[in-house]
This record gives C-alpha cells, sequence and structure tokens, in this order.
C-alpha cells in the first residue's frame, strides 16, 4: 500500500465525511436538548439550494453559504415553532419538512432554470496552509482542503466545548433530560430547546453548501440523498457527543471510500450490490459495539408544556 | 386544544405545500382540442427529473417531438418510484392513453403485467429487452454496439492502458450488454489495457459519482466512461479538474469540458418515439424488441457520437488513422454482425 493511496483514501474520506459531520453536530445540539432532528436532510436541501442560488445570484461564496445557513436556520425556526411551542408531534413534523423541502426545491429550481438544470456554479477551491500542508501524510490529506472543511475542524472542539463545559451547554442538556427539574431552576424550558433547534438548522445548512459548493459546485434534485440520514444516524452512534458524531461521520466517509476501493480490486466477483452494503453494516457492526450502551436523552421527542 | 389546532394547521400547510410541490414531479402538456377525437394521446413515465439533463430529459424532449410533430396530447410523469410504476401505468391507461412510453428498461416488467389489462393500449418500453405481450414493444439502440465503440475508443486514447467505468444499476440487460461489451471492445483492441469498473447504484448522485472519478483517476485512469444520468456531471467535472479525458451527456458537456470530453452519444430519442408513436398510431407494432445501430442506418438511424457540428470525436484525442480504423473495426464490424450478448459476469464490477 503506498503513501499516495494512503493519503488518497483519508482525503477522500474527509471529503465525503465533512458534510455528515456537520449533520451530526447540528443533529447532537438538537436531540441532546430533546427535540427529535428528524428534518435533517430538509435542512440539508434547502441549505444547498440557497447556497447556489445565492452563490449563483451575487457571484460570491461568501454570500451564498450566508444565505443558505440562514435559510437553513428559518426552516428550523418554523419546525421548533411547531414542534416546541405548539406541541406538534417532532417525527411527523420532520418528516413532514423534508418531503415539504425536496418538493419546494425541485419546483423552485424548475421554476428558475426550466429543464435546462442548475448551472455549474465555480468550484471552492482547497487553500493550502503554509507549513502544515507539508507535514508528510497528514499534511496533503487535512491542510489542503477549501475554507468550509477548515471551519467544520474548528467547529467540532466548539461544538463540543459549548455543549460540555458553558452554561447553556449545561441548560441545553438539562431541558433534554429533565424539563420540568430544568424549569424548576429558573430556565426557559422552550426557548433553550428552539434554539438548539435552529443550531441543528445553522448546522445542516452549513453541511448542505459544503455539499453544493465545495462538492457538487451546482444544485440537482435531492442532492443530499440520503446524508442528512447518515448525519442523524451518527449523532445517535456518537451519543450525542460532538466528537463521538464527528468520529462516527468519519468512519461513515472511510466505509463509503473503501466500498469504492473495494469495487476496484481485481476481478472479486461479488455483486456490487453486496459490496455496497458496506456502509450499512458498518452501522450495524457500530449498533453491536457501542451503540447498545447509548441512551437517548430521556425527554427526546417529549413535548414540554409550562405548569 | 391548543394542540389540536397546532396539529390542524400543520396539516393543512403540509397538504397545501405537497400538493403545490407534487405539480413540480408531473406535468401535462396538451397541445390545441381542435381535432379532438382524432388526436393520439400518449403518455410518458420517465425515471428521473425531467430536468436532469440526462436521461429523462432526453424522454421529455422526444415526448415533447411527438406532442409538435404529431399533435398528439401528451402527459408525462417524473421521478418514478418503484412502488409507483403499476398505479401510474394503470391510470394512464384507464385514462384512455393510446399510446405508453416507459423511458428505461426498468418499467419493462410493470407494463409486462399491466399490458394484458388494456389490450387496447400499445406499451413502448425504452431500453428494453424481449417483452412478453402482444401489446408491449421494445425500443433500443444496440447497446453492445456503442459499448464496444466506447471500449475501443478509450483504449486508443489511453496513454496509461488504463481505463475506468462508472455505472449505476449492475445486473440489468442493458447494463450487461453495455459494460460487457465495452470491456470487449477494449480487450479486443489491446488484451493489456485495464479497466476498473465501479457501481453506484444511483444514477443521480453527483458527490458519490465525483468520488468514484476520483477514486479511478486516483488509480490511474486516464479515460473515465460512464452511464449516469444526473451524476454524470460528477465525473465530468473530476475529469475536467485532473484533464483526463471522459465522455459528455451533451453539447453542454462538450463547451465546459472540450479539452477533455472525447464525444457525447446522441440516442437519437426524439426521432424514435415520434416513428414509434407514428407506427403504433397506423397499428404497426406487434410487440418484440426493436433494435436500432450501425446495421439499420441510414434508414432508420440509431445512435451517432457527437463532439461538434463538424466532428464525431473530439479532433485532438482522435485521430484520422483511428477514424479510419475505427470505421473498419467497429462499424462495419456491426453492420456484418450486428447482435451480441453480454451476461452479468461479463459486466461485473472489478479491475479486468
Amino acid at each position: 500500500m503506498s503513501v499516495d493511496f494512503v493519503v488518497e483514501f483519508l482525503s477522500s474520506t474527509i471529503r465525503i465525511a465533512v458534510p455528515i459531520i456537520l449533520i451530526a453536530l447540528g443533529v447532537c445540539y438538537s436531540e441532546k436538548a430533546g427535540v427529535h432532528a428528524m428534518g435533517a436532510e430538509g435542512y440539508m436541501l434547502i441549505g444547498a439550494f440557497v447556497s447556489v442560488v445565492m452563490t449563483i445570484a451575487t457571484g460570491s461564496h461568501f454570500l451564498g453559504v450566508v444565505f443558505g445557513i440562514l435559510a437553513a436556520a428559518l426552516s428550523s425556526a418554523v419546525f421548533s415553532a411547531f414542534a416546541v411551542y405548539l406541541g406538534a408531534n417532532q417525527v411527523i413534523c420532520g418528516l413532514g419538512l423534508n418531503f415539504i423541502m425536496l418538493g419546494l426545491t425541485s419546483a423552485l429550481q424548475r421554476l428558475f432554470w426550466g429543464t435546462t438544470g442548475v448551472p455549474r456554479i465555480e468550484a471552492m477551491n482547497p487553500i493550502e496552509i503554509p507549513v502544515l500542508s507539508d507535514i508528510p501524510l497528514i499534511g496533503p490529506m487535512l491542510f489542503d482542503q477549501p475554507i468550509l472543511t477548515y471551519i467544520t475542524y474548528l467547529l467540532i472542539p466548539v461544538a463540543w466545548w459549548i455543549m460540555f463545559k458553558s452554561t447553556w451547554g449545561l441548560q441545553l442538556r438539562a431541558v433534554g433530560e429533565n424539563p420540568s427539574c430544568a424549569d424548576t431552576l429558573g430556565i426557559n424550558v422552550a426557548r433553550t430547546r428552539s434554539i438548539s433547534a435552529i443550531v441543528c438548522g445553522v448546522f445542516c445548512g452549513m453541511g448542505g453548501a459544503v455539499l453544493a459548493l465545495q462538492q457538487v459546485q451546482s444544485f440537482t434534485e435531492n442532492i443530499s440523498n440520503g446524508r442528512g440520514w447518515l448525519g442523524l444516524i451518527a449523532a445517535t452512534f456518537g451519543g450525542w457527543n460532538p466528537v463521538g458524531a464527528a468520529g462516527a461521520g468519519l468512519v461513515f466517509g472511510a466505509s463509503e471510500v473503501l466500498q469504492l476501493r473495494l469495487q476496484m480490486l481485481g476481478n472479486i466477483q461479488i455483486s456490487s450490490y453486496v459490496i455496497l452494503m458496506l456502509p450499512y453494516l458498518v452501522a450495524l457492526v457500530f449498533i453491536l459495539l457501542i451503540g447498545k450502551g447509548r441512551r437517548h436523552p430521556a425527554a427526546m421527542g417529549k413535548y414540554y408544556r409550562k405548569q | 386544544m391548543k394542540r389540536l389546532s397546532a396539529r390542524l394547521v400543520l396539516g393543512m400547510i403540509c397538504l397545501t405545500l405537497l400538493v403545490g410541490c407534487g405539480s413540480a414531479s408531473s406535468g401535462t402538456s396538451t397541445s390545441s382540442g381542435e381535432n379532438e377525437g382524432k388526436q393520439i394521446r400518449v403518455a410518458c413515465l420517465l425515471p428521473g427529473s425531467a430536468s436532469d439533463r440526462s436521461w429523462s430529459q432526453f424522454g421529455y424532449e422526444a415526448l415533447m417531438q411527438v406532442k409538435e410533430q404529431l399533435g398528439a396530447d401528451v402527459v408525462y410523469s417524473e421521478n418514478i418510484a418503484d412502488a409507483d410504476l403499476l398505479p401510474a401505468l394503470r391510470g394512464y391507461a384507464s385514462d384512455g392513453y393510446d399510446v405508453i412510453f416507459g423511458h428505461g428498461g426498468q418499467f419493462q416488467d410493470a407494463m409486462e403485467k399491466v399490458a394484458p389489462e388494456y389490450p387496447d393500449t400499445e406499451f413502448l418500453v425504452i431500453c428494453g429487452a424481449n417483452p412478453t405481450g402482444e401489446n408491449v414493444t421494445a425500443a433500443d439502440n444496440a447497446p453492445w454496439q456503442y459499448g464496444y465503440a466506447y471500449g475501443w475508443m478509450a483504449c486508443q486514447i489511453s496513454q496509461t492502458k488504463k481505463v475506468g467505468y462508472v455505472g449505476a444499476l449492475e445486473g440489468i440487460d442493458v447494463t450487461n450488454n453495455f459494460v460487457g461489451s465495452i470491456k470487449d471492445g477494449l480487450k479486443t483492441k489491446d488484451p493489456n489495457c485495464q479497466i476498473s469498473v465501479i457501481y453506484l447504484d444511483d444514477n443521480n448522485d453527483v458527490a458519490a459519482a465525483r468520488e468514484a472519478a476520483n477514486a479511478l483517476a486516483a488509480a490511474g485512469c486516464d479515460v473515465i466512461l460512464h452511464e449516469l444520468n444526473r451524476g454524470a456531471q460528477g465525473v465530468v467535472d473530476v475529469c475536467k479538474e485532473k484533464n483526463i479525458y471522459t465522455l459528455g451527456r451533451s453539447e453542454a458537456d462538450v463547451a465546459y469540458a472540450p479539452d477533455q470530453v472525447l464525444a457525447y452519444c446522441d440516442y437519437g430519442w426524439s426521432s424514435k418515439y415520434v416513428s414509434l408513436t407514428k407506427m403504433a398510431m397506423n397499428g404497426e407494432l406487434e410487440g418484440g424488441t426493436m433494435y436500432f445501430g450501425y446495421h439499420t442506418a441510414p434508414e432508420a438511424p440509431g445512435f451517432a457520437f457527437v463532439y461538434d457540428e463538424e466532428n464525431s470525436w473530439n479532433p485532438k484525442a482522435v485521430t484520422e488513422e483511428m477514424l479510419d480504423n475505427f470505421q473498419v473495426e467497429v462499424v462495419d464490424m456491426f453492420v456484418a454482425d450486428p447482435i451480441r450478448s453480454y451476461t452479468v459476469e461479463q459486466a461485473a464490477g472489478g479491475t479486468f
């Protein structure tokens, strides 16, 4: 196995994993506060769509990313209005939102560009970090990436610190475990949950922007193609801990890259459908090895009404 | 009461939006009703989006030609999921549509099931093979002919003698014939030329297609072939970035990557849809399979490789000598011996 192969393998892993990691970070925040994040796929879709539309309209990737995040945050705010304040079923609300976003982005795409499809946009080019990118093996793998990938690196420890070391993180965990107790301590349960759900939207919107602007360089119908769900699973495997969720996202990315390389091995005569199951087999193994002891936040999915 | 109201409001909003969005995934395009009574009614089921800039869009555009040239009353549904195949076919047939196109081999099984219930409707499956039933007809460009041509040409072009292929849906007839013949053409030209085949099980995932193309490029492939719908965009992007050769899906890809795209295949679906609809109107369809290709040209042209108005292949990559050899070793060969068949094992993934 050559060094080039290892570098290429790990670079691909990071590329594939970054959107999944961002979704997983968002899901951690929402679900740790007791709000199901079933709408992650929908947030990702609207984030991807708006980021592409705004990049085309303004010629600025930065504005594209900002508006993509805002659109996803707005969607999650609407979700939280129903799920957190009005007590609508969170699972149904989230699933409904996914369908709405799929239909909405497809319809708007058709409205704006007809059957010609969304044009390609200029890629967000990798930025080499001086000195660091020269480190053998990990240099080109970690430090020759587009800007949103670097931001994702930074967000993992920041998300962990906020969740486990800050006062707001403590409040967030409290409303996810025992909202009535948190309420008696003076924490505004609905507001905390609502903000957590919106933070989830922000992360998912950024995940969509990464997928659309850094990878696909355009928008296509159903561009997320299940990556939102993978992020949701990664958060669960990571025990709703941002570091664990990011690790699970990396494992999913690596298994995806591995299945592509396995298919390229010699004349192995194994159906591609069997090899394509690899990421899902990895998920099953995770459940057996790690997921068994995982306990979801005690009040997850439960509507809390102030007495 | 508050929660009930919330649910009602949410339900109304979802319903309204879903109904609104649903209209975007199916469409009707009806010509003027002045010939009502005589006007032929044609429905088309598309597996993907009518704006995918690839396979499903070819079907949509072909259907629009049927409307324009024959004045037909046309309707289409896009993004048809497997579970919706039978209801969609029964819906159109019971609504009295005379001809129903299924734009892809995946519609064949469902058409064979539904066709006996509606003997007055002609079911036409594009890229199908050997259908059962008198009112089910399959039409296709001979996939082994253009597959062999791609493999032969890729082997000629490749400097590393490593060619990659990214596809979807392993195991169906059209894939077996296409991928099997790519390998055949490549190995016939040079047994030492290597081909790596990756299947994605998804025609439309651009990001996954990009990663597959990246993997092939990293393995040394300097020509990457593909047979994808929207996913093709990912392969073309990677090949442009890495300055290696690939195929286009339309003239837009040639314009986007003129140095990397070798050619795109014009499958001629528009003319085929029109002529098949005419045959249906005249009662000339009798079931079975119709293959178009080098052997039926020029009377019934099949497919054509196109680079620009003057060239069938990229002139910067394909020399006159190659074209002369191509005529003898590919075109003339299929004119003399047009039919071939490849198995799922011959089209398997891996490196060969």
